[in-house]
C-alpha cells in the first residue's frame, strides 16, 4: 500500500508497524519502503501533497496502485482521536470538489473535509479541516481510478480542544492507536484492487512468449487478446503451452491458438 | 441497502428526498452542488461501485423526454423514452449502462412532475396519434419501486392521459403496485428474458424465469397487458433447445391474449461501450464470443445473428400472430 503523510510524526506508526526503511537514493521527499508498502512524507500544505503524490506515482511505483492520504485533522464535531474517512474534499478557492467513492466496509465515521491553506481554528462546520487532502486527490486522480484514492484522517483538535501548535508526539500517538484500522483499510483496498486484475499467470505467459518470439506491434496486441480470451473461455494453460511447443514462429502460434479458441467461443 | 446518499443541495428539502432520508436513516448523507460532480467524472470504476452503489438524489433540469430511434418501437408512430433514474439494481454483464456511464451509483431525479409535464407536451404535439413512452432504457422500471415510487406516480399520470402509452420494462418481480391496481389499457409491463442458464451466468441478481412468469401470470389474471422482451438474444450452447424451452414455458404460463407485444433484439453494443466493458471484466466469456465490429457496433457475426433471430422468430410465431412481433434493429444496420 502507498501512503502520503504530511509529517514524519504521522508516518512513524506506519514505519514501525511495517518495518519500513528509508530509501537512500536522492529524492525531493523522504520515502520509506519495504516490498509491499511505501510512505512518502510530503511536508505541509496542498501543493506539497500534490507534488509528493505525483512523485510517488512517477518515481516510486511503476504501475498505478491504491493510495491513502493519512494524517491528523481538525474537526468541527468529532472527538479527539476519532478516525474518519473523507467523503467530500473541498478547498474554498477551488472549483473542483472531490467525492472519494465509498468502497470501504468499515464501522468508522464519514465526514466532509475542507483543505485549508492555514490551520483552521474556527471549525465553522461539522466537517474535518486539514491542509493536504485536496492537493492529494487532485494529483492522485490523474494516476488511478478514484475508488483507490482515500483520505483517512484522525481528529487532533476540535472546538473544545482547539489547535495550539502541531505536536509530533500527539500525531504519532493518535495514529498509532489506530494502526490496526489502517492495516484493515490497506488490506481492503488491496483486495478490491486485486479482484480487478487478470490472473498474474497470463502476464507471466505473455512475458515468456515475448521473450521467445518476435511479435510485431499488431501481433503483440493479438497475443494479449488471445491469451486473455483463452483464459476467459476456460482453455487449460497446458493446452496453450502445447500449442506453443508445436509452433515454430510467433505468427504460427497466434494462428493456431486463434483456431483452437473458435470452438470455445460460444457461451456454455 | 443504501449506505451513502449524495444529494444536490437544491433538492435537500424535496419531499421525496426527505422520505428517502427517513427510509435510510443510517446512510451517510453527502451534499453536492450538482450530481455531475459525483456521477460524471471519468476515472471511476463501475465494477467496484456496482458492489455497493450509493444513491444520488438530484433534479434533472435538462431535456427529459427523448425520441426513440426509428428502428425501435412496438407499433406506435411516436416513440419516446425518459429516464427518471440512471442505473439498475441488477448486474447483467451485457448491459450497455456499464459502458455508457462512468458511475454505477443509482441516480434518481426526484422531479417526477417535470417529466410528466414534458410527456404532456410531447403528446400535445400530435394529439391524434398514439404516443409511446418507454421508461426502462436506463434503469429497470420496477426493481427499485419501493425506493422511488416512480411507477406509482406514473400510473396516476397515465390514467389521466389515455392517449399516452407507457411501457414499464423490468426483470423484477416487484409488481405489487400493479397487482393492487385496476389495469390501465395504455400501460404495458414488459418483462425481459434470457434462458435460465444464461440468466444464471450473466444476469446477477435477477429473479428466476419462473418467478417472473409467476408474477406475470398474476398480472395477466388482473387484466394487465404484458410484453415479452427477448433482447438481447444471447448466443449459447444448445441455443435452439434453450430458447425453445423458454418460449414454450412463457406461453404455457401466460395466455397469448394478455400479450401485447414481443420484441427481439440482437446483442449489440456501441464499440466504445464494448471496449470499456471488456476492460472492466477482462475474464468475461461473453466478451470473448464470436463477435465482430459492424458499423459502429459490436455484435455477433452477421450469419450467427440472423440465424439466432430467425430461430426465435419461428419459435415465437408458433404462439402469436406476426403483428405482435417486433424487431429492434441496431441503428447502423
Amino acid at each position: 500500500m502507498n501512503f502520503i503523510t504530511a509529517f514524519h510524526a504521522e508516518a512513524l506508526p506506519l514505519i514501525e508497524k511495517f518495518q519500513l526503511s528509508k530509501r537512500t537514493e536522492a529524492s525531493p521527499f523522504p520515502v520509506f519502503s519495504n516490498d509491499r508498502h511505501n510512505v512518502v512524507i510530503s511536508g505541509m500544505g496542498r501543493a506539497q501533497a500534490s507534488l509528493a503524490t505525483q512523485y510517488l506515482f512517477t518515481e516510486v511505483i511503476n504501475i498505478p496502485e491504491p493510495i491513502i492520504n493519512l494524517g491528523i485533522a481538525g474537526h468541527g464535531e468529532l472527538a479527539i482521536g476519532t478516525p474518519f474517512i473523507a467523503n467530500r474534499v473541498l478547498h474554498l478557492d477551488e472549483k473542483a470538489v472531490y467525492y472519494p467513492p465509498p468502497v470501504l466496509k468499515l464501522d468508522i465515521a464519514n465526514s466532509g473535509l475542507q483543505t485549508c491553506d492555514i490551520p483552521e481554528t474556527k471549525y465553522s462546520h461539522p466537517i474535518g479541516y486539514d491542509m493536504e487532502a485536496h492537493g492529494f486527490c487532485s494529483a492522485a486522480y490523474r494516476s488511478i481510478t478514484r475508488e483507490f484514492v482515500q483520505s483517512i484522517k484522525f481528529v487532533s483538535d476540535n472546538p473544545t480542544s482547539p489547535l495550539v501548535s502541531f505536536s509530533p508526539n500527539l500525531a504519532s500517538k493518535i495514529i498509532g492507536t489506530h494502526i490496526e484500522l489502517i492495516e484493515e483499510i490497506a488490506n481492503q483496498l488491496k483486495n478490491i484492487f486485486q479482484e480487478l486484475q487478470l490472473d498474474p499467470k497470463i502476464y507471466k505467459m505473455i512475458k515468456e512468449l515475448k521473450s521467445t518470439y518476435h511479435f510485431t506491434f499488431t501481433q503483440d496486441y493479438q497475443l494479449e487478446k488471445l491469451l486473455r480470451h483463452a483464459y476467459s473461455l476456460g482453455m487449460h494453460p497446458n493446452d496453450v503451452t502445447h500449442i506453443l511447443n508445436q509452433s515454430s514462429t510467433g505468427k504460427i502460434f497466434l494462428s493456431v491458438l486463434s483456431q483452437k479458441l473458435e470452438a470455445l467461443r460460444t457461451l456454455p | 441497502m443504501i449506505d451513502t446518499i449524495y444529494f444536490e443541495e437544491q433538492v435537500e428539502e424535496h419531499s421525496r428526498t426527505l422520505r428517502l432520508f427517513q427510509r435510510f436513516p443510517k446512510a451517510t448523507r453527502v451534499p453536492c452542488s450538482h450530481y455531475k460532480e459525483i456521477f460524471n467524472p471519468s476515472g471511476q470504476n463501475f465494477r467496484v461501485q456496482k458492489k455497493q452503489p450509493a444513491l444520488i438524489l438530484a433534479k434533472n433540469s435538462g431535456k427529459l423526454v427523448h425520441p426513440v430511434p426509428a428502428t425501435y418501437g412496438i407499433g406506435g408512430t411516436q416513440n419516446f423514452y425518459f429516464s427518471h433514474m440512471l442505473n439498475c439494481l441488477y448486474d447483467c454483464r451485457y448491459c450497455f449502462l456499464q459502458g455508457m456511464y462512468p458511475s454505477a451509483h443509482y441516480l434518481l431525479f426526484v422531479n417526477y412532475e417535470d417529466f410528466f409535464e414534458e410527456i404532456k407536451k410531447a403528446v400535445s404535439q400530435k394529439p391524434n396519434e398514439p404516443c409511446w413512452f418507454f421508461s426502462g432504457y436506463d434503469c429497470d422500471s420496477l426493481a427499485l419501486e419501493s425506493l422511488t415510487g416512480f411507477a406509482k406516480s406514473a400510473l396516476s399520470f397515465f390514467e389521466d392521459h389515455p392517449h399516452a402509452f407507457l411501457e414499464l420494462r423490468t426483470k423484477s418481480v416487484a409488481t405489487q403496485l400493479l397487482e393492487k391496481k385496476l389495469p390501465l389499457p395504455n400501460v404495458i409491463t414488459a418483462f425481459s428474458f434470457t434462458p435460465q442458464e444464461i440468466s444464471d451466468s450473466i444476469e446477477n441478481g435477477v429473479p428466476s424465469v419462473s418467478a417472473r412468469l409467476s408474477v406475470m401470470k398474476k398480472l395477466a389474471k388482473k387484466g394487465w397487458s404484458l410484453g415479452i422482451r427477448l433482447d438481447p438474444i444471447i448466443d449459447c450452447t444448445d441455443f435452439e433447445k434453450r430458447y425453445e424451452s423458454l418460449i414454450t414455458e412463457i406461453f404455457q404460463e401466460i395466455p397469448a391474449s394478455s400479450i401485447h407485444s414481443v420484441s427481439l433484439g440482437p446483442f449489440r453494443l456501441p464499440e466504445p461501450f464494448f471496449k470499456k466493458m471488456e476492460k472492466l471484466y477482462p475474464a468475461e466469456a461473453l466478451f470473448a464470443g464470436s463477435l465482430e465490429k459492424r458499423g459502429r457496433s459490436i455484435s455477433y457475426r452477421k450469419a450467427v445473428e440472423s440465424q439466432r433471430i430467425e430461430t426465435c422468430q419461428n419459435l415465437l410465431l408458433q404462439h402469436l400472430p406476426p403483428n405482435k412481433l417486433f424487431f429492434c434493429q441496431p441503428v447502423e444496420d
